[in-house]
């Protein structure tokens, strides 16, 4: 039987009714994602997290320390420990996320020129945060150094300030952290576990859909009644969809936050869909090889639910065995989020995101295999059980494209 | 039924459930081999950048092969000007340059502190702190040995002698609880337990939406015919059972084969485990009960694993999120028992440290059992009545 296009659109849109679920998976259910995951990294910044402090010396200069630490952004000086029992099991329970021990000859020492030093013990179970404190105490740190050797080097002789300097660090760097200037982690993190996030929405709610599908007609029935168009139907309904979300968090991310973007609007949006297309075809052969909801999402857990770890971002591929570069290449935000920082960041032009552009393509591949075994479906002994005894005589297909579109 | 053909009918239900038991054991294993596999080499190492030195001195090329020499970077290119470098850059070839300005090497002998500038793709965190770590630490080293020098050159040999560096102060800056900084150390402990988390959710969850889709064709199993809280004692029991094995796997075979360490003694893991499965898999019974149909526990499971990640603490401090997250997150068993584990098992706590999130555990425990009883009983009745 050949039903005109829009009406299978029509037919389409009217599962969303007969299964509320499925609406809400692409309504409430990505908003309430969408505001989770963003809240989450509301704040963007470390800010003022407690360190403890152990001052054995208590003199000026220690004192001077401690409130230098405390003034910086990232780190709050707190409590009071007296010995570094206590400071060290405060660092076990994780009250505090880095321990500063100064030495009870401390400021003698400075005086004496003996390059005391300053123990730091910083929590690297929390490895993001650890490695940002160390930095700023570094920064406190040199800081305090430079001031106590300019003090000394102008006391001892009459030299000139600049050169009281160049004393203390014969070489200055400069460093700059490109792309994400304030080395931002809602920047770092929010561009890629949103994505992420997305993949795992597009497989499981195709997954849905085919299921609400089987309920409703059954799925063999509903394939030999409205055949490849109706197929198509179904990926062009959630398309629309999908892409919609994708652009909208684009927008939100690099337009209403105002993130940099070098690159091309039109690039980014055609390999969203391209993104889209791929995931689709993927969900579609979980489904219909193992035509069971409840296995099928088993099935896209195991595939979509790590992928975070293996797109690259969070760790460079180039620190990766061969294993997870093979996974990840058959992950199609892999590719996607290529194209998104490249375009984000360098603005590279179509040519030189080609590979990137093929590789989401092969996805489509797989529909020729879901094509493949809907045919074996079709000629199985299977085909009356999943047709759901649905024979000639009734046709609820028909009935509901009747009633949903005008009167033919 | 006695409590012997309770036990066997709920473990028949377990045993002859195809969805369950993938979740269970395909799942489980599959996910202890999958998920540490990008981070096997624990830190980045050897990050590409590129040096546009201007300079050209002998001492200017001495600088980059002390940076080339540092684990964390190696220079893979020499160019003569910017913009070659951004070329590179863009390509993919590099992910970072290091610029040595014009006249290096006489500012520095002249006391002008000339200065480095160098930069990493920051889109990337670990490869932007690699860069900056290692060639922070190589200028650093030749800042000492040129300090050195400079003071033998004014005939303080004493002084320079004692000094073991140039710097006044030192940072002795020491890594604690994963002292090679390892990624596998840092991430797979976390996110094993929120693995074992949603898979049990899972598995119960399905296995109760199981029993409610075979209800509603008719089938009167003895979830119906028996006391709710007889089928709620057992289930947890098998559950319990199940998973004890699987901890034991993860947290004994796992981490001893990635390295990572175990401080904490098997009898405060196992106590605090079974407070963590007590209230996950009662959690996963209220959601069982919850769901009109079976995959939608692991929809709902599977969609809130990110948040849940990102939430718990060992990526981003809870100290950063809205009170109403972390509220919220209070209800989720994954959020006490990452804390508690990590902190017993990865930082040494004693088990008086984490007793608040032993019995936060309880607690949610008692809470869903409630729920889960209540929500069970009411299904008997409502198919009782018909």
């Amino acid at each position: 039987m050949h039903y005109p296009f829009h009406k299978l659109l029509r037919y389409e849109l009217s599962l969303f009714l007969y299964d509320k679920w499925l609406l809400a998976s692409v309504t409430i259910i990505p908003a309430v994602l969408m505001l989770l995951i963003c809240s989450i990294f509301q704040q963007g910044i470390i800010r003022d997290l407690p360190v403890a402090v152990v001052d054995m010396n208590n003199s000026t200069l220690s004192r001077r320390l401690t409130r230098a630490i405390d003034a910086t952004e990232a780190m709050q000086v707190q409590g009071n420990y007296l010995n570094m029992q206590e400071a060290a099991q405060a660092m076990r329970g994780a009250d505090v996320y880095m321990l500063v021990y100064i030495e009870p000859k401390f400021a003698q020492k400075v005086i004496k020129h003996e390059s005391p030093s300053v123990d730091a013990f910083y929590n690297t179970q929390f490895i993001l945060v650890g490695r940002t404190l160390v930095a700023q105490l570094q920064k406190v740190v040199t800081t305090l150094s430079i001031g106590a050797s300019v003090q000394r080097n102008l006391m001892e002789g009459n030299v000139r300030k600049v050169q009281a300097l160049g004393n203390t660090l014969p070489i200055q760097q400069q460093i700059t952290p490109l792309y994400n200037l304030g080395s931002r982690y809602d920047q770092f993190l929010l561009s890629v576990i949103i994505p992420c996030i997305w993949q795992i929405l597009i497989m499981v709610v195709m997954v849905l859909s085919f299921s609400a599908q089987h309920r409703r007609t059954g799925i063999t029935f509903w394939i030999d009644r409205t055949g490849l168009s109706g197929f198509v139907a179904k990926l062009v309904v959630y398309q629309v969809i999908f892409l919609g979300m994708g652009v909208s968090f684009l927008y939100y991310l690099y337009q209403y936050l105002g993130w940099p973007m070098q690159g091309s609007w039109s690039i980014l949006v055609t390999h969203q869909y391209l993104m889209v297309v791929a995931t689709q075809a993927v969900a579609s052969l979980i489904y219909f090889i193992t035509l069971d909801p409840a296995r099928a999402l088993s099935f896209s857990a195991s595939y979509v639910a790590p992928a975070l770890a293996f797109v690259g971002i969070t760790f460079p591929v180039n620190s990766m065995m061969i294993f997870p570069k093979i996974w990840r290449s058959l992950l199609p935000v892999t590719h996607y989020m290529q194209v998104q920082v490249t375009q984000v960041n360098y603005g590279l032009s179509a040519v030189q995101i080609l590979p990137y552009t093929l590789h989401l393509m092969l996805f489509s591949l797989f529909f020729i295999l879901v094509w493949l075994r809907i045919h074996m479906l079709q000629n199985s002994k299977y085909h009356d059980l999943l047709s759901f005894g649905f024979g000639t005589e009734k046709d609820p297909i028909a009935g509901k494209i009747v009633a949903h579109g005008e009167k033919q | 039924m006695s409590w012997w053909q309770l036990m066997k009918s709920e473990l028949r239900a377990v045993m002859s459930n195809s969805a369950v038991l993938l979740i269970i054991i395909g799942g489980c294993l599959f996910y202890s081999f999958l998920y540490p596999q990008p981070y096997l080499e624990q830190s980045p190492r050897e990050q590409k950048i590129v040096v546009v030195n201007l300079d050209n001195t002998p001492f200017s090329r001495h600088l980059e092969r002390m940076v080339d020499a540092t684990p964390e970077v190696k220079i893979v290119q020499h160019v003569t000007n910017i913009d070659e470098a951004k070329q590179l850059f863009y390509h993919g070839d590099v992910s970072g340059l290091m610029i040595i300005p014009h006249d290096f090497y006489r500012d520095m002998m002249r006391n002008q502190s000339p200065v480095i500038s160098y930069a990493g793709d920051a889109s990337y965190f670990l490869i932007y702190s690699a860069i900056v770590q290692g060639s922070a630490s190589a200028i650093g080293t030749l800042n000492a040995s040129v300090s050195v020098s400079r003071l033998l050159a004014k005939g303080n040999s004493v002084l320079a002698q004692t000094k073991k560096n140039h710097a006044e102060i030192q940072l002795n800056a020491r890594p604690v609880f994963n002292p090679s900084v390892g990624y596998i150390n840092y991430v797979v402990p976390a996110v094993f337990i929120i693995i074992l988390h949603q898979t049990l959710l899972i598995s119960v969850g399905i296995l109760g939406g199981t029993q409610h889709e075979q209800t509603k064709k008719g089938i009167q199993g003895y979830w119906l015919t028996e006391p709710v809280w007889k089928v709620i004692s057992v289930r947890l029991l098998i559950f319990i059972c199940i998973y004890i094995p699987m901890m034991m796997y993860y947290m004994g075979l796992c981490f001893h084969f990635y390295g990572i360490s175990r401080l904490a003694s098997v009898s405060n893991l196992f106590v605090f485990s079974l407070a963590f499965l007590t209230a996950t898999a009662s959690l996963g019974m209220v959601l069982g009960a919850l769901v009109p149909r079976r995959e939608l526990v692991t929809f709902l499971v599977l969609l809130s694993s990110l948040p849940l990640v990102f939430s718990a603490g060992f990526i981003w401090p809870t100290e950063f999120l809205p009170q109403w997250i972390n509220t919220l997150m209070q209800f989720i068993p994954s959020t006490a028992s990452i804390l508690g584990f990590v902190k017993l098992n990865q930082m040494g706590a004693q088990m008086s440290q984490i007793l608040d999130n032993w019995l936060e555990l309880w607690k949610l425990a008692g809470l869903y059992l409630l729920l889960a009883y209540w929500l069970m009983v009411r299904k008997q009745k409502s198919v009782i009545d018909i």
